[in-house]
């Protein structure tokens, strides 16, 4: 049977491969700083499960340091030349969209196919992972029918991941951190805390007042966070689990969803979120830093004020 | 996306309509280029399921023992992203409106 741990195989082989290009390439001043950052990263999914939380913990500790000491850098080779992607692509037409259209085809496939076929009565993997895994099984068939279509050089695909991982930077393991946050706010009893201070002010004995101050706080939280994925954690721990699901009974799946496009309200908002609201005024040579910002507040509160309502609407409805 | 891509062709729609344009107006037409590309990709993206967002947030509920599929998570957030689509788009029209009143102003003064 296929379960996460396989995948987390397939991660760590993955981030390894990016740790050793990144060692490999002198035009990066600060190579070894990827190379540790990445293959730490690589360490805690190949041995991760295996190790205690302590040893774990201390990986992570390490890639912080690793990411804030001098940070990461970004190597110059490219792997493709500008000539050669244009002659790639006007080869190809819109075939090129195969391989990216695979992913999705194949996920959303294998989501529903895994669930009947089972070998010997045992089903080929893990049912509550199901969609996490047939992502990963679907990236690979995409990969596999790319390299076939289009011949790259073999270590290509590594490369090209390497070059995207590092343009993402520490900013691509935020979701998995945070969740791993959210999981410390609840042994340590943040919810109970960030509700009990709600509780003081606002009369949460109401379902609809509960639900405006979880979207609210999320919005809100994002504006001083500049990132909805930072706010969601304590957010949920502290009023959306204790009072919409626990108390009220609203439905954890639809609450978490809107809850957290409540927060992207909030990034429309925020000058914290510097890479969607600010870099583009630069960009585009507008001489209003906050001209983006302005426009998008309108859309924000309306949609602030829309999600409230549907959530109201959709939570509470099982 | 916004710069390479949105930005100039709604600049260029706009000249083939008007002529052209003030700077204020390109100001303008710019800046909210780069607001639709954002809420188009906040509120688009969440449909998707292998999306940090949505990881994020079955990674969270698993750790507090709740455990949900990421294909349900993708399903509750399309009415938001109808919302989305719906009063931006209602704003989008009001934007043309005033688009063509500023134009027909700064053709008066000239």
């Amino acid at each position: 049977m296929i379960t996460l741990e396989h995948i987390y195989w397939l991660s760590g082989l993955m981030f390894a491969g990016v740790a050793i290009v990144n060692w490999r390439d002198r035009s990066n001043p600060r190579r070894f700083n990827n190379t540790a950052f990445w293959g730490v990263y690589a360490v805690t999914f190949l041995i991760g499960s295996r190790l205690p939380d302590l040893a774990n913990g201390f990986l992570v500790i390490a890639m912080v340091l690793v990411a804030s000491i001098r940070g990461l850098g970004q190597g110059k080779q490219e792997s493709a030349t500008h000539g050669e992607r244009e002659a790639s692509a006007r080869r190809w037409g819109n075939k090129l969209f195969i391989p990216a259209l695979t992913i999705p085809l194949i996920t959303v496939l294998g989501t529903v196919l895994f669930k009947r076929i089972a070998i010997n009565g045992m089903p080929v993997v893990d049912l509550k992972q199901v969609t996490v895994i047939s992502l990963a099984i679907a990236t690979i068939v995409a990969l596999v029918t790319g390299v076939i279509m289009l011949r790259p050089p073999l270590l290509a695909p590594i490369r090209e991941a390497r070059r995207l991982l590092d343009a993402v930077g520490w900013a691509a393991v935020l979701p998995q951190m945070l969740a791993a946050l959210g999981a410390l706010f609840a042994i340590a009893g943040v919810g109970n805390v960030v509700s009990g201070l709600a509780q003081r002010w606002i009369p949460l004995d109401n379902p609809f007042v509960v639900v405006a101050t979880y979207a609210v706080g999320m919005a809100v939280f994002t504006i001083i966070m500049g990132n909805a994925f930072a706010a969601f954690p304590v957010m949920t721990a502290g009023i959306g689990l204790p009072l919409i699901v626990q108390k009220f009974g609203g439905d954890p799946t639809i609450m978490a969803a809107i809850g957290m496009l409540s927060g992207f309200c909030g990034t429309l908002m925020t000058p914290m979120a510097a890479n969607f609201n600010i870099v583009p005024t630069a960009l585009l040579e507008l001489p209003d830093e906050y001209a983006v910002i302005k426009v998008q507040i309108p859309t924000a509160l309306m949609l602030l004020g829309a999600n409230i309502l549907l959530m109201n609407f959709l939570v509470f409805r099982h | 996306m916004v710069r390479p891509l949105i930005a100039p062709m709604a600049e260029g729609a706009a000249e083939n309509q008007y002529g052209e344009l003030p700077q204020s107006v390109r100001y303008k037409i710019r800046a909210n280029a780069a607001a639709v590309d954002n809420i188009a990709l906040f509120f688009g993206e969440d449909i998707f399921i292998a999306i940090g967002s949505i990881l994020l947030i079955k990674g969270f509920l698993d750790q507090n023992g709740i455990h949900v599929e990421p294909t349900q998570l993708a399903i509750w957030a399309i009415p938001t992203a109808i919302c989305a689509f719906v009063i931006h788009c209602a704003r989008l029209l009001l934007l043309d409106r005033q688009l063509r009143a500023d134009i027909a102003r700064e053709h008066e003064k000239a």
